[in-house]
């Protein structure tokens, strides 16, 4: 009988077998992180992988960690606080009428890539740019009162806004759109600023291994001095658990945690450091009020009464967070002091009663979108059971996030699941209660508060734009087309060898660790 | 190899058709809560969206037959670079997984079949069965528990890359998890083909002239019986693929699947319809060489 493989033929198949492992081995080990030699190397992990870095179109905190380390803006949050303090601008003065800004720059700061010295006229391009809808700037919005950004010399820049605007500088000089470009780039190749970051910050963007990991090398030229660190890996563990367990082994040096219970692990594990703070992220539930019998307030009422928020924070979230009436969290400036909707079931079906459902709504399924996450699905499931227990019954949907957006964009739900994380109280009540953003970002489509919405935007001082905020949170409370369901808490975990680390909004200070032996 | 062609093109009208038809809007999942309407506008003409779905049907195909798989919606990179570029990693996870499935599997049957009905039988048909049972997630997080961070033996993430030490380190848990399922399925595959071979005419032969069991298991009866492993091989390569997003994930390592996985979440069109038809051709290809393989394991098998 022929034999249909030879010894050798046998041979050459185990062969080719091993040599295509051997080949493959060795070819990946040009890829993703060939560790430099040298202690002076940190590796961080975020949960997404960069998608965008271009300043004026980050959407993700993932991107923002990565162009944070990359760009300098004109003035920044001072790590740790809320204060801010200055990066490219060594000082700036505000007129007494609050519409011109200057902003005087240091002098010799040098851009990456020998790209030359950052000048006015660097930031008066990349304003220009980032204030353009053509650009695909998703900020041009938040540039809407500025009408002429003007360089008078080489060190000086000038914005001129038509209103006053009491969050310019937290809301757009020091955040996103606010870290800066430079001009030759934005000139010759804007496109590549996606995935090829080019700033004056402390580290310069070395490599993008997708799906793996972002590498940056320290900035020798930077102005405040060559980071200790000289690279960073920051690395793509879609898992926190995983995450948590790499930081326990070393494998990586810091990580922000937002599962509770790899929260309160991490809490419990000897062999990490924690820092923790409130975190100004609200989950929320927003009712379509366009739809009945959610268009009665006296329902959407009777729902907030009736859901449980001490329950949700102590056990689902296992205490690691707070909870308040309002959509702009406690951190944040303008929050709302004070609790109105203690859990009262009582109160809840006295409501409903009052609204003609005396038995509740028994027949009638409503539907609850929720995104797949596990902390917004465990939202989801108490707030199912509460409700039930006044007649309301839910059917809770998990959907992916695009088919989530396309859903509550178009109306097309009666309650939906979320979670906004934002810095200015305009951020958290313009975007999602004014009518204006009907069909794109006002999801409750809730119309009733466009007078004291634009009493806040317009403003002219920080005291009348607190009021102003304070008195559209009242009137939400009022006509609750949302329930703020609570606040998490922001936790960083590093490894115990790591000096300098400050708590900030999912970002890392970095050029500000150390490693000391 | 006509047939293989037109495969692809049915292929590629059907996944276009699929991924265009998947609930979700794309622009959403780019902009996520941070867009207006002018914005939307923008960014769904930059990607070509506004067109009319018949033109960009013909775009894609027109792409297709030039070899150019179109530019991923959120990197704006090529997708064809972007999957070269992550498919060593699929490639040498697959590669790996498969080597143990074979060394594993068709031993572990062949011990099964001469023990039919006795202990050794039981107890690898029995483990078999649960190591196709156990979901990849839940072996991978016990073995991540159990080897990197209680031990220490593994890396908790990654794919390796300070030299073939540390990737053959890193690939060895994730490999163990995708191959472990195919390991046990070929188990079964090659058991029960050598239990149908040992009662054939020819073996009964062979052992009346004289041949010793173990001449007759290795020179006979296996030879006779591999042709349904070859064949399981050859489809296991689809499973492989897909297993592969989820072993990736877990073990945080890049490659072809789990950026698959992160198209479809954020809906990067391009880049799943890039994916999918680079999958769809590898498994094209993998049924092509099973069929050669038939015939050089086989002198009877012969293709015109």
């Amino acid at each position: 009988m022929r034999s249909g493989l030879t010894a050798g033929g046998r041979k050459a198949w185990w062969a080719s077998l091993v040599v295509a492992l051997a080949v493959t081995t060795v070819s990946s080990g040009v890829g993703p992180a060939s560790p430099a030699p040298g202690p002076a190397r940190i590796v961080l992990s975020n949960d997404r992988d960069i998608s965008n870095v271009d300043p004026i179109a980050i959407s993700a905190p993932a991107d923002y960690s990565v162009a944070h380390l990359v760009y300098s803006a004109l003035v920044r949050v001072k790590p740790g606080t809320s204060t801010l303090e200055p990066d490219l601008a060594e000082k700036w003065e505000i007129s007494p009428d609050g519409l011109v800004y200057t902003f005087h720059l240091r002098k010799g700061v040098k851009w990456q890539q020998n790209l030359g010295e950052v000048t006015a006229d660097d930031v008066v391009a990349h304003f220009q740019r980032a204030a353009s809808k053509e650009s695909g700037s998703v900020f041009f919005n938040d540039l809407a009162a500025v009408k002429r950004i003007d360089a008078p010399d080489r060190y000086t820049v000038r914005f001129t806004l038509d209103r006053p605007s009491p969050a310019f500088l937290t809301s757009v000089i020091a955040y996103r759109p606010g870290l800066i470009v430079p001009k030759k780039i934005i000139e010759t190749a804007p496109g590549s600023l996606k995935t090829t970051p080019v700033g004056s910050g402390p580290y310069a963007f070395s490599a993008w291994h997708q799906g793996a990991d972002v590498i940056l090398k320290a900035n020798p030229d930077y102005y405040g001095g060559a980071p200790s660190i000289g690279e960073v890996d920051i690395k793509v563990v879609k898992d926190d658990q995983t995450a948590l367990l790499a930081l326990r082994r070393g494998e990586i040096n810091g990580r922000y945690l937002q599962i509770p219970e790899v929260q309160r692990a991490a809490l419990a594990s000897p062999d990490v450091r924690v820092l923790r703070a409130p975190m100004p992220r609200t989950y929320y539930l927003a009712f379509n009020t366009t739809r009945p019998p959610f268009n009665d307030v006296r329902v959407r009422q009777a729902l907030w009464y009736g859901l449980n928020r001490q329950g949700i924070v102590g056990r689902m979230f296992q205490g690691f967070g707070t909870f308040s009436d309002t959509m702009v969290p406690p951190t944040v400036v303008g929050s709302l002091p004070g609790i109105m909707y203690n859990y009262n079931p009582d109160r809840a079906k006295q409501l409903l009663k009052d609204a003609g459902f005396a038995d509740g709504l028994p027949g009638k399924t409503f539907s609850l979108l929720a995104i797949g996450l596990q902390d917004q699905t465990d939202i989801a499931a108490v707030t199912q059971d509460n409700w039930r227990a006044l007649g309301v019954n839910v059917n809770i949907e998990i959907l992916d996030t695009p088919v989530f957006l396309q859903r509550v964009r178009t109306g097309n739900f009666d309650i939906m699941d979320f979670a906004l994380l934002r810095t200015e109280p305009e951020q958290f009540l313009v975007d999602f209660f004014h009518s204006k953003n009907i069909g794109t970002t006002n999801f409750s489509r809730y119309d009733k508060a466009d007078g004291l919405l634009d009493a806040m935007r317009f403003a002219g001082d920080a005291k009348q734009r607190i009021q102003g905020a304070q008195a559209v949170q009242r009137q939400l409370q009022r006509d609750a087309p949302q329930i703020p369901v609570l606040n998490p808490t922001l936790m960083l975990a590093v490894t115990p060898k790591v000096a300098g680390a400050r708590l900030e909004l999912l970002v890392y200070n970095v050029w500000q660790w150390s490693l000391p032996k | 190899m006509g047939a293989s062609l037109l495969t692809v093109v049915v292929g590629a009208t059907f996944i276009f058709l699929m991924v265009h038809l998947m609930p979700g809007d794309p622009v959403a999942a780019l902009l996520r809560d941070q867009f207006s309407q002018e914005t939307y506008a923008v960014v769904s003409a930059r990607l070509g969206l506004d067109q009319p779905l018949g033109a960009q049907y013909l775009r894609f195909m027109r792409n297709v037959a030039t070899g150019r798989l179109g530019t991923s919606f959120r990197s704006e990179r090529p997708v064809g670079q972007v999957v070269a570029e992550q498919f060593p990693y699929t490639l040498q996870l697959a590669t790996a997984a498969t080597v143990l499935a074979v060394a594993l599997g068709v031993p572990l049957g062949i011990v099964a079949a001469v023990h039919r009905g006795r202990p050794a039988d039981y107890l690898t048909m029995g483990g078999a069965l649960i190591a196709i049972c156990t979901p990849s997630f839940v072996l991978g997080l016990g073995l991540l528990l159990v080897f990197s961070f209680q031990l220490g033996w593994f890396p908790t993430i990654g794919a390796g890359g300070g030299g073939p030490g540390d990737t053959l380190r890193a690939l060895t848990l994730p490999a163990v998890v995708l191959g472990l399922r195919s390991a046990a399925v070929l188990s079964r595959i090659a058991r029960s083909s050598l239990l149908n071979v040992l009662h054939l005419d020819f073996v009964r032969t062979a052992r009346a002239k004289g041949a010793t069991d173990r001449a007759v298991l290795y020179r006979h009866a296996l030879r006779n019986a591999v042709l349904p492993v070859i064949t399981m091989l050859g489809l296991n390569v689809g499973h492989l693929l897909a297993g592969t997003a989820i072993v990736e994930i877990v073990f945080s390592r890049p490659g072809v699947g789990k950026l698959l996985v992160d198209a479809v979440l954020s809906r990067d069109l391009p880049q799943i319809q890039g994916t999918l038809l680079i999958f769809l051709v590898i498994v094209i290809v993998v049924n092509m060489l099973v069929d050669l393989a038939y015939s050089a394991a086989d002198p009877r098998i012969h293709y015109a």
